[in-house]
C-alpha cells in the first residue's frame, strides 16, 4: 500500500504519531466513544461526549486522508478530508493540523494546533 | 360533545343580539375561504364555529404578532359572529395594515386548560413572542461596550437554519409585508447584516458540533475555534437566533441536549450576545415527537432560568398544514420565495415563512426594548 486512499485505517506510509491521528479521526465519525478514549490526551478527556457525539447525526468517511508528524514539532498535519452526508447532501471538512503528545508511551490526539 | 357546545354558544351569541360596540374606524374585509372561529387567538381555545367566505366583518383587534384577529360579524346592525380567526385567511387588499388595529397584548395565546397531554399544555402555555428582559437590555448594552454591532444578527442551528430561505430574505429589498408593514423599520434596521452566511448554521449540525472546532469553516475560522466562537468574532452580532433540536432528538438524550444548549447560551452571553432560542415543531406522526416535546420544554426552563428571549415556534406552527413540516417531517417547508412574502398570506402555509416572520417580530419587540430609533 502506497497511500491511504477513501476511507479504512490508518496507511503504512504514516508515521506512528499521524497513524494515530487517522485513527482518531476515523474512530470521531464512527462516534466510536471507547476508542476516542483510548486515544484521547488527558488534557482532553473533559471533551469526550462533544468529540463522541458531533458526528452522530450524520453519515461521514474518510476521503483522501493521509497524516504525517511535522518535524521536530509535538503536530501532525493530515491532508484530505471527512466527508459528511445528511439528507442527500455533502459536507466536506479539510483536514488540517492537530497537537499530539505522548502519554504511557503511546501517542495521543490532543486537539487542533494554533 | 364540544361541538354541540361550539353550537349552543353560536345560537347563544346571536340570541343575545349584541350591540355593536366597535369603533366605525375599524377596517372591514372578508375572509377568502372558510375558517374555523374560536374563544382566543389559537387553535387550543374553543371552537365557535365557522366563518364562511365573502361575508363583511370588522376587524377588532389583533394579536401580538398579527397572526390572529379578532374579528366581528353583522347582521341587522348586530353582531351575530365574534371570535379569532388567522389571519392569512383574510383577503389582503394593499389598504390592510394590522399596524392600524388595536393590539391586545393582555389575552394569551393558548388556552392549555383544553390541552389533554400535561406536558404538551406546558409547552402551549408559553407565550410564542418573548418579552424581552432587563437583563437582555444589559446584556446588549455589555455587548455594545465589547464592540458588537447594534444592528447586527446572525443565526446558529442545523439545516432548519442553514436554509438560505431562513433568515436571509430579511436583506432582499423586494419584500413584500403584505399587512405587516408595521414590521419595515425592523427589517430595514436589521436585515443588511441577514445577508450573509453563517458559519454557525450548518447541515447535519448538532449541539456538539457547534463547539466543535472540527466543524468550523477552515477557509475563516481560526484552528482551534469553534463554529460559534468564529461566527461571533467575524459578525459581533447583538443578537443571536439559535434554533437545534430536530437533529439532537434522534441521537442524544434531554438532559445531554440541555446540557449542551446551556454551553451555547453561556458562550453567547460571555460575547454580549442576546441568545433567541426557539422551540421547533414536530408532528404527531413522528417516531421522536414526544421526545421533541421533551426537548422544547427543556428550552423553555433554560429561557426562564436565563431570562433570554425563546420564540415558541411549536406553539405557532400547530395552525400550520403539516405543522409547517415538509414531507420528511423533519424540515421545515419552504415558500420559494428568495424575500419576505406576507401579502398572501404565506406565514399560515410554510414553516419557513412563519420562521422568518416570528424572527422579525422578535426582532420588532427588541428593537423596540432597547429604544433603538431608525433613520428614515
Amino acid at each position: 500500500m502506497l497511500a491511504a486512499c477513501g476511507g479504512g485505517g490508518a496507511s503504512t506510509t504514516e508515521d506512528a504519531a499521524g497513524q494515530v491521528v487517522h485513527q482518531y479521526m476515523q474512530a470521531k465519525i464512527d462516534t466510536n466513544a471507547d476508542s476516542i478514549r483510548n486515544l484521547l490526551c488527558a488534557a482532553q478527556e473533559a471533551n469526550l461526549d462533544r468529540e463522541a457525539q458531533s458526528f452522530a447525526g450524520v453519515k461521514a468517511h474518510l476521503e483522501n486522508v493521509t497524516c504525517n508528524q511535522d518535524a521536530n514539532a509535538n503536530t501532525v498535519t493530515c491532508s484530505g478530508a471527512i466527508v459528511a452526508e445528511y439528507n442527500g447532501e455533502n459536507t466536506t471538512f479539510p483536514l488540517t493540523k492537530y497537537n499530539v503528545v505522548q502519554e504511557d508511551g503511546q501517542w495521543k490526539w490532543c486537539g487542533e494546533a494554533n | 360533545m364540544k361541538l354541540l357546545l361550539a353550537y349552543v354558544l353560536i345560537i347563544a351569541t346571536a340570541l343575545t343580539w349584541q350591540p355593536l360596540t366597535a369603533p366605525e374606524a375599524l377596517p372591514e374585509t372578508t375572509a377568502y375561504e372558510a375558517s374555523v372561529l374560536y374563544a382566543g387567538p389559537g387553535d387550543s381555545f374553543q371552537q365557535l364555529g365557522r366563518l364562511n367566505p365573502g361575508l363583511p366583518i370588522t376587524l377588532i383587534e389583533r394579536n401580538h404578532t398579527g397572526i390572529w384577529v379578532h374579528i366581528q360579524r353583522l347582521a341587522d346592525n348586530r353582531v351575530v359572529q365574534d371570535g379569532w380567526i388567522i389571519s392569512a385567511f383574510l383577503n389582503r387588499d394593499e389598504t390592510l395594515q394590522f399596524g392600524d388595529l388595536p393590539v391586545n397584548l393582555t389575552i394569551a395565546d393558548a388556552d392549555p386548560t383544553t390541552v389533554n397531554s400535561r406536558s404538551m399544555a406546558r409547552l402551549y402555555a408559553v407565550p410564542i413572542i418573548p418579552t424581552i428582559s432587563d437583563a437582555m437590555v444589559a446584556l446588549y448594552e455589555r455587548g455594545q461596550e465589547m464592540g458588537n454591532a447594534s444592528n447586527a444578527i446572525t443565526k446558529v442551528g442545523d439545516s432548519l437554519s442553514a436554509n438560505p430561505q431562513y433568515l436571509i430574505p430579511m436583506s432582499n429589498p423586494d419584500s413584500k409585508l403584505g399587512p405587516y408593514g408595521f414590521l419595515a423599520d425592523t427589517v430595514a434596521y436589521y436585515g443588511k447584516a441577514a445577508a450573509s452566511d453563517s458559519v454557525a448554521a450548518r447541515i447535519g449540525m448538532s449541539t456538539y458540533g457547534i463547539v466543535d472546532p472540527f466543524w468550523a469553516d477552515k477557509e475563516v475560522c481560526q484552528n482551534g475555534e469553534t463554529p460559534l466562537d468564529c461566527e461571533y468574532r467575524l459578525k459581533k452580532p447583538s443578537v443571536a437566533f439559535i434554533m437545534f433540536g430536530p437533529n439532537d432528538v434522534r441521537s442524544m438524550t434531554e438532559d445531554k441536549y440541555a446540557g449542551q444548549m446551556r454551553q451555547i447560551i453561556e458562550d453567547s452571553l460571555e460575547h454580549g450576545v442576546i441568545p433567541v432560542i426557539s422551540t421547533f415543531s414536530a408532528h404527531p406522526e413522528e417516531e421522536f415527537f414526544w421526545q421533541s416535546i421533551n426537548f422544547n420544554l427543556q428550552l423553555v426552563a433554560l429561557a426562564d432560568e436565563y431570562q433570554i428571549p425563546l420564540i415558541n415556534l411549536w406553539a405557532a406552527a400547530r395552525i400550520l398544514p403539516e405543522y409547517g413540516l415538509d414531507r420528511d417531517k423533519v424540515h421545515l417547508k419552504v415558500s420559494g420565495f428568495d424575500y419576505l412574502k406576507y401579502d398572501t398570506g404565506h406565514e399560515a402555509f410554510y414553516g419557513v415563512s412563519l420562521h422568518n416572520l416570528l424572527t422579525v417580530c422578535t426582532l420588532d419587540e427588541i428593537r423596540h426594548r432597547l429604544g433603538i430609533e431608525v433613520q428614515k
